[in-house]
């Protein structure tokens, strides 16, 4: 089938960013700084999903970039995208800091200002919803680690298949098994409170 | 329906959804699979909107800040900045002090030993030789190897150091040195700028030691002269003495001791005895083949090419200026000393050297002149107010630009700059 909506990800795409990622390199202050403008909230997001407190997200959000910053040198295009590249450091960092601090990712103290488009003015519908994401992300911290991990890079960071493949070091093939496992995990996990997923889907 | 087929419907509902379709746009696609693939759909943007937050303002600012920090910005900038003019005017007056430049312009007057000293050194020598017990002097030189030769030399610059009462030559070239040196910290002084105390006391030492050299005729015009020297520097000493600084209280005891000196001296001059005693010149205690043997005349080793010597020009009073005399290889003039020779450093002797091969002059005031001259032709060239003005044509016989020209577009100046464009004497044709 054809991919009707889907984005080509041909190296022209990747062109302009490619050029920035080459400037920083070559000590480029105003490069480094578009690179933290164009990945900030990417990085944060998957910190955040990760350890579920702002805190902790925040400090590890900071040193992902000094670890960036540090890695600019040796960052190879051809090898892999960029933003997978630092995707595989924020990993790494987490990883690190959760061994660190000796930390469990489930006390999810997620900031309330989210972010939603269906979001409306009734207060009641709005609490309730906040109460449904807060559970779906409870969810994807039970799921296990691999599909976890492509889960909050797919959907928190935004990262395309491809891309969470290169930042995993895995298959886009396995990638796209392990995040269809995950969603379907998500589904068994969400619908005892939420009975009318599985109403939907069958 | 495969698998691997829903994936990919899902994969493209979310793209579509991300370039700004509605998920009933993206599913109307696939009509034959929408029950399984809108709920995957909306279980897809549900996570998407689950994390969809961002940072906080503060700390994506914060993190930014410190990147870029990190990234060198600050460093980069701070090396980018000029340094503050009259810390670098300190640095290398500083730096021209620690180069010797000025003692090595002083050792150039020293005259070359006499005759009469070389056969004392040799009879003291040889009368230390056939000694049971050599002085101590002599037996470390030669317990370090030192050649009979080399003793000689040591001695003899020993006995003619710079400030000794036998070469008033080298006193009065001592005090011309000395006196640039406390007009500089004069300078500085009056700039609001910190001198350093170790250089007050080495300046004030050497007052305090010439005046301790005033034994002979001439030292008169030495200890005249001293003495104004003495009071400048007593004022720079004064004006700087606003720390507890020991180095600066041993400068006002040197003054003190200077000052003591030179009054006891100017009391042996107004004593008839003392005078007469002066005045009657005695003979050296040498053997009678020193005193047959005429004195070398002291003369000036010739300036090597891309060197610089400076000389204060005494005779030179022209427009009440002090004017310093300028010599190259194959190049004299003067100029008044408060202008600058920019691209002459010291070597690694100390020796004024030229970097580049021309010679540039910058006058203070207004307007500004740049003076670009050719060290071996004598070509003179001018930049005043952006305009280039030949002052002086090459050779011994140059044209010189007139003096009304000159006082024309640059005023006062003018006159300096012609007295400097026609002392402009050169030695050898271009």
């Amino acid at each position: 089938m054809t991919r009707t909506f889907s984005k080509a990800e041909t190296s022209s795409d990747w062109e302009p960013q490619r050029q920035i990622v080459e400037a920083a390199q070559a000590g480029d202050l105003e490069a480094v700084g578009s690179l933290y403008d164009a990945h900030i909230n990417q990085v944060y997001r998957y910190a955040l999903a990760r350890l579920g407190n702002v805190q902790d997200a925040e400090d590890v959000v900071s040193e992902i970039f000094y670890k960036m910053l540090n890695g600019l040198p040796h960052y190879q295009w051809r090898k892999v995208p960029f933003a997978a590249w630092l995707m595989r450091i924020a990993h790494n960092e987490v990883v690190s800091f959760t061994r660190r601090n000796g930390r469990h990712s489930n006390d999810t103290e997620l900031p309330e200002e989210i972010l939603d488009r269906g979001r409306n003015n009734d207060p009641a519908e709005n609490a309730e919803r906040q109460l449904a994401l807060e559970d779906l992300r409870k969810a994807v911290l039970l799921l296990p680690e691999a599909q976890r991990e492509v889960i909050i890079l797919r959907f928190a960071s935004g990262l395309s298949v491809a891309d969470t493949a290169k930042a995993l070091g895995k298959q886009e093939n396995n990638v796209k098994v392990l995040q269809h496992k995950g969603m379907q995990r998500l589904q068994v996990l969400m619908t005892p409170k939420y009975p009318e997923l599985a109403q939907k889907q069958s | 329906m495969s698998k691997k087929r829903i994936e990919e419907m899902l994969q493209d509902c979310l793209d579509g959804y991300e370039a700004g379709l509605t998920p009933e746009e993206c599913l109307s696609a696939y009509n034959g699979d929408r029950a399984a693939l809108e709920t995957l759909l909306r279980q897809a943007l549900s996570l998407r909107v689950a994390y969809a937050n961002s940072p906080s303002e503060t700390f994506r600012l914060e993190a930014r800040e410190k990147l870029m920090f990190a990234a060198g910005r600050d460093v980069r900038h701070a090396l980018a900045s000029e340094p503050d003019p009259q810390f670098v005017a300190m640095a290398r007056a500083r730096f021209l002090n620690a180069a010797g430049a000025t003692a090595q312009e002083a050792l150039r007057d020293v005259p070359p030993p006499r005759l009469a000293f070389w056969i004392n050194a040799r009879r003291r020598l040889l009368e230390a030789s056939t000694s049971p017990r050599p002085s101590r002097r002599f037996a470390l030189a030669l317990r370090y190897g030192l050649s009979a030769a080399v003793v000689v030399i040591a001695l003899g610059v020993a006995t003619l150091a710079p400030f000794g009462g036998n070469s008033p030559q080298s006193a009065d070239a001592q005090l011309a040195v000395l006196e640039q040196q406390i007009t500089s910290l004069e300078r500085q002084t009056l700039a609001g700028q910190p001198v350093s105390s170790s250089v007050l006391l080495d300046v004030t030492r050497k007052i305090n030691q010439l005046t301790g050299t005033l034994d002979d005729e001439p030292a008169i015009a030495r200890a005249e002269k001293l003495e104004g020297l003495h009071a400048r520097q007593q004022e720079v000493v004064t004006k700087q003495a606003t720390s507890d600084d020991p180095a600066l209280a041993q400068a006002q005891e040197e003054l003190d001791e200077a000052q003591e000196k030179l009054r006891l001296f100017a009391a042996q001059v107004a004593s008839p005895t003392q005078a007469a005693a002066l005045v009657v010149p005695t003979e050296p205690p040498v053997s009678p083949t020193a005193i047959t043997t005429p004195a070398p005349t002291p003369t000036r080793e010739p300036v090597s090419l891309g060197q610089v010597r400076t000389a204060l020009a005494r005779e030179d009073t022209t427009y009440g200026l002090t004017w310093v005399r300028i010599t190259t290889s194959d190049l004299s003039f003067v100029l008044p000393d408060s202008w600058r020779l920019v691209n002459v450093e010291p070597d690694q002797n100390g020796i004024l050297t030229l970097s580049l091969t021309i010679l540039r002059i910058d006058t203070p005031g207004d307007p500004p002149v740049i003076i670009i001259i050719s060290p071996t032709t004598g070509e003179a060239n001018a930049l005043i107010k952006g305009n280039s003005v030949r002052l002086r044509g090459a050779g011994p016989n140059g044209t010189t630009i007139a003096p009304d020209i000159l006082v024309a577009a640059t005023g006062e100046v003018g006159l300096a700059l012609h007295h400097f464009v026609l002392s402009i004497s050169v030695s050898a044709a271009p």
